[in-house]
């Protein structure tokens, strides 16, 4: 635990997912998907196993369900730590210092 | 339903860790995917495609976080650099253990390689064909629409123009329809050169923003290039402008001629673009209104589905519209409805992605049985090193440590393996595609077979499989030998035991896996060797074919064309070296056209009840040209004309099925022409009165779905505008007179260009060209089966032979007779060999039903081939016991007690 991980595009997208409250993994992913316009598609295995990592280093947490009434009762909800929504910040904040500057280089 | 297999399947390749904690959340998101996407129609593929990229992105991550802690714990791993020098150490010391007994090396190696090769060769084939599908964006929205009529739904006729454009106007669904008419001839003459037949199509201008596909040079023709009478602008493929206009940057606006007209180029479509099937022109379609709906013109209609529209919810929205149409105008559209599919079932229909699967999985069995075989000489070598192992165990080493030593022995043949088999799949795939060149129009344009990432992807995969299936176990085995067990006993620990039953049950893996493929290779073969070896009613040297397209614009009536033909017969019997020379519609043999026929006196109710048979359209020389003669009437003659009576010739076949026995000369038939089909009236056919019974020259093509039985009609009574040239011709090479078949043509036409030449023995060996390619694909799967399976065995038994030396020597100091101990042997070998076979009859049997569609007179329980391919296994597998028995018998039994 404690360790660091590198912030990928789709880690970062996870971890955004869960700023406005609980989610559960399947959720995240389609929300993913939605808000990249497709372009980053987390299968099964990838969506857990990113889930997985997050929850080691302690960006994220287990919950549990809220009031769940749906055919799937053992769904796996996520919430993000204080940790991670301070990383999230961090990273936020390193990104729109490289918007800024790309813009005033007029790149975009 | 498969997919939860699947599932299943694919979880269990994550490390056990994964799974336990996340496996039920893997598979519910799994279901999840899968209930999303077929909601929007039956998209597999789709979600195959989806899980592959996941296994790949996923599992390598999965098993390096959580890896091989036994205890659910993360596996310490050594941090950074003495990670590093432990891998390095142990990859050099996997090298020097795998030099020191090369033979071994060398065997595991091919091995593997044989078996990812001819795997990623099929894997290849499939990917090309199926997984890669159209090069269009969002292509399962693509729908092709076909009419049928309600009482026979599984016949399918061409759309109406005038039904095109009442969709068009009242559809709700589509983002956009186009029409294309795809029955066209496009002789084209690039400037400098001679006229060329050219695939080419009329298209609505929408065509190509329904397909979403940006021009590579200028810009489509819009609607307006559609009204009758606007000048005929082209559009050219990729392919065309590279190799006739010299790639010519300035292309757009030249003007080349094509069908005797000038046409104005006014774009380049991109690279690999050739819809709909490998066309490489395309012309404005251009219709006058006419009076009967019935017979507007002939059209396939393609559309695009809006967004989030369903295949049912578009099918439902045409249904509705066509039973509007079917009320407006009862006299064309009565009980006329109309299919819309996706359009990549129309080039694959079903069967044929279930052969090719079927195929796939029997070149696995090739890579199982290679990793069985690899794992044998692995688990032979972990047991010889038991007690090295146990050493070091004893000493402190890790059983990981030991464990990934073993493993990467396994590793490193594998990567060896996986790098010549790419070498394999390369030339394969070649082959395969010479194959393909070689079909009459060539390959669908987007069928690209080679390595591409998708493919090397896949056999990345397999190497880590064959590493993990054939190193994994004996690395276990041989880790967790107790240390213990194995210094107590001096020489046989109880793991060696383990490790003996381990290795009889591959060995009988491969036995099974090699008798299934061998079974298939050798129906395949014996098909091929049906279609080489038979007997032709005629002589197939020395005869010249070449195929012709009349355009209908200058042969537009049947007295154009009746002239045609009255002018070039003559010119083409006087070529230098041309004896004989006929004008028909299809080749013997080799031919494509099938039709439907009504027998004068029969009912029929609809229209698949009318029997098909091929119907070939020829003149009075085809025969004779042929050397074939008439078994009994007489065969066509000059006085057959268009006013004489409408006369017809079938075949053996013909008459053997529909009149058993009896003549059928002088009973009259009726060929339901194209133009009749799907028309209301059903009365309208013309009877032909049957004068002559030929030789039968065709075989049936179940493949194709050809018939073996023809009739004959006269091209006189039928003018046609597909023409096939045949001339017999002196010397060795018919193609020889290609030259001067392109002059005497240009003298009666200069416009028409001839397309296909080809000598008849040269296109019946192209015909069997698919056959040919698959049976040898199975005849090498087969043979490295048989090689793979008989050094499996051999090794098991010499194995198990050196092992049971004591007991041997201990059996013969007690009085067994050298008898005895052959006998022991060999019942050994046999009876894996026995429980091998049985299994594998089972699977060949499932195997062959698979690839019944390619056998030519051949049953799929073909006795003689099942037969002997038991007998060669059983022959092998005597082979591969007899020399272990003979060291077995040769053992001194006071040599085997001092060992102890």
């Amino acid at each position: 635990m404690g360790k660091n991980v590198r912030i990928t595009p789709a880690f970062f997208f996870l971890l955004l997912t869960l700023v406005d409250g609980d989610k559960h993994g399947y959720a995240m992913a389609k929300e993913v998907e939605d808000r990249s316009d497709g372009s980053i598609e987390l299968g099964p295995g990838s969506l857990y196993w990113s889930l997985s990592r997050l929850c080691d280093v302690g960006y994220i947490e287990e919950t549990r369900a809220p009031e769940d009434n749906s055919r799937e009762g053992r769904r796996r909800y996520y919430r993000l730590t204080d940790v991670g929504r301070e990383v999230l910040e961090r990273e936020t904040e390193t990104l729109s210092r490289v918007l800024s500057f790309a813009k005033d280089k007029q790149v975009i | 339903m498969a997919e939860p297999a699947i599932f299943r399947a694919l979880l269990a390749l994550y490390p056990p860790r994964f799974r336990r904690e996340y496996g039920q959340a893997v598979l519910d998101a799994m279901h999840g995917r899968w209930r999303e996407l077929y909601a929007e129609g039956p998209r597999r593929l789709r979600l195959l495609t989806i899980l592959f990229r996941d296994v790949v992105f996923s599992l390598p991550r999965a098993w390096w976080t959580h890896g091989l802690g036994r205890q659910g714990r993360l596996v310490r791993l050594p941090e950074g650099s003495r990670l590093m020098s432990t891998l390095a150490s142990d990859i050099r010391y996997a090298v020097r253990r795998l030099i020191r007994t090369p033979g071994t090396a060398a065997i595991a190696v091919i091995a593997i390689a044989l078996g990812i090769g001819h795997t990623a060769t099929m894997f290849s084939i499939v990917n090309g064909t199926i997984i890669q599908g159209l090069p269009f964006e969002e292509p399962h929205e693509l729908m092709v629409m076909w009419r049928y009529h309600e009482d026979e739904p599984s016949g399918r006729l061409v759309g109406r123009y005038a039904d095109y454009e009442d969709i068009l106007e009242r559809e709700t669904t589509f983002e956009g329809i186009a029409a294309i008419d795809m029955g066209a001839a496009f002789n084209v003459s690039p400037p400098g050169s001679d006229p060329e037949l050219v695939q080419g199509a009329y298209v609505t201008a929408n065509m190509f923003t329904v397909l979403g596909e940006s021009p590579f040079l200028g810009a489509y023709f819009d609607k307006s290039a559609e009204e009758v009478g606007a000048p005929k602008v082209s559009m050219i493929g990729h392919q065309f402008w590279r190799e006739r206009l010299e790639a010519d940057p300035s292309a757009v606006g030249r003007t080349i001629r094509i069908n005797g007209v000038e046409s104005q180029i006014v774009g380049v479509m991109p690279e690999g673009f050739g819809f709909p099937f490998n066309q490489q022109v395309w012309q404005p379609l251009q219709f006058e209104p006419v009076a009967n709906r019935g017979e507007s013109p002939a059209l396939m209609f393609l559309g695009r589905l809006d967004d989030g529209v369903s295949v049912p919810q578009g099918q439902a929205d045409i249904h509705r519209i066509m039973a509007q149409l079917g009320k407006e105008f009862p006299d064309s559209n009565e009980g006329m409805a109309m299919l819309s599919q996706p359009y990549i079932t129309e080039v694959l229909p079903a069967q044929i992605p279930a052969m090719l699967y079927t195929m796939l999985a029997a070149v696995s069995m090739v890579l199982i049985i290679a990793c069985a075989n690899v794992a044998n000489l692995l688990l032979a070598r972990a047991s010889q090193r038991t007690r090295e192992v146990a050493i070091s165990s004893a000493l402190g080493a890790r059983r990981s440590r030991v464990f990934f030593q073993l493993l990467s022995e396994a590793a490193i043949i594998a990567a060896v393996g996986a790098t010549l088999g790419l070498g394999i799949a390369k030339f394969g795939a070649d082959q395969f595609n010479a194959a393909l060149a070689a079909f009459p129009g060539g390959p669908p344009f987007w069928f690209t077979i080679g390595l591409d990432p998708t493919v090397v992807g896949f056999v990345v995969l397999l190497t880590i499989g064959a590493c993990m299936f054939s190193g994994v176990i004996p690395a276990f085995k041989a880790s967790g030998t107790n240390p213990n067990d194995v210094l107590k006993d001096s020489t046989r620990g109880g793991s060696s035991m383990q490790i003996g039953r381990l290795s009889r049950m591959l060995v009988m893996v491969e036995v099974a896996a090699s008798c299934a493929l061998l079974i298939a290779a050798g129906l395949m073969v014996k098909s091929v060797t049906n279609s080489l070896t038979q007997e032709y009613a005629f002589e197939t040297g020395g005869l010249f074919l070449t195929g012709l397209a009349l355009p209908a614009d200058t042969y537009p009536d049947a007295e154009s064309r009746r002239q045609f033909y009255n002018e070039l017969g003559p010119v083409l019997r006087a070529i230098p070296g041309v004896t004989k020379a006929s004008i028909a519609t299809d080749p013997p043999v080799v031919g494509f056209t099938n039709g439907r026929f009504e027998i004068e006196g029969n009912i029929y109710q609809v229209d698949s009840d009318y029997p098909s048979a091929r119907v070939v359209t020829v003149d009075e020389e085809y025969f004779g040209t042929l050397g074939a003669s008439m078994v009994s009437g007489r065969d066509f003659t000059s006085a057959d004309t268009a006013d004489s009576e409408p006369v017809a010739i079938v075949d053996q076949n013909w008459a053997d099925l529909y009149f058993r026995g009896e003549s059928p000369i002088g009973r009259r038939i009726a060929i339901r022409g194209l133009s009749q089909v799907g028309t209301s009236d059903r009365n309208d056919s013309m009877f032909f009165t049957i004068v002559g019974l030929a030789p039968s020259l065709y075989l049936e093509s179940p493949f194709v779905g050809l018939a073996a039985e023809a009739i004959y009609v006269p091209i006189q009574q039928r003018p046609t505008t597909g023409l096939l040239l045949i001339a017999k011709v002196d010397g060795d090479d018919p193609l020889e007179i290609t030259r001067s078949v392109k002059d005497a043509i240009a003298r009666v036409d200069p416009d028409l260009p001839i397309a296909n030449s080809n000598s008849m023995d040269g296109s019946l060996a192209q015909s069997n060209a698919f056959l040919n390619i698959f049976a040898a694909l199975f005849a090498v799967f087969g043979a490295a089966a048989l090689f793979l399976a008989t050094i499996g065995l051999y090794g098991v038994l010499s194995f198990s032979v050196a092992q049971r030396k004591q007991e041997v020597g201990l059996r013969m100091a007690l009085g067994a007779t050298p008898r005895h101990v052959w006998r022991l042997i060999i019942g050994q070998g046999f009876r894996q060999m026995a429980v091998g076979l049985g299994i594998g009859l089972g699977l060949a049997v499932l195997l062959a039903n698979g690839l019944a569609p390619f056998f030519v007179d051949v049953s799929p329980t073909d006795p003689v081939v099942i037969g002997s391919i038991l007998l060669v296994l059983s022959l092998a597998g005597l082979a591969a016991c007899y020399f272990p028995a003979r060291r077995a018998v040769r053992v001194d039994p006071l040599d085997a007690m001092r060992a102890e």
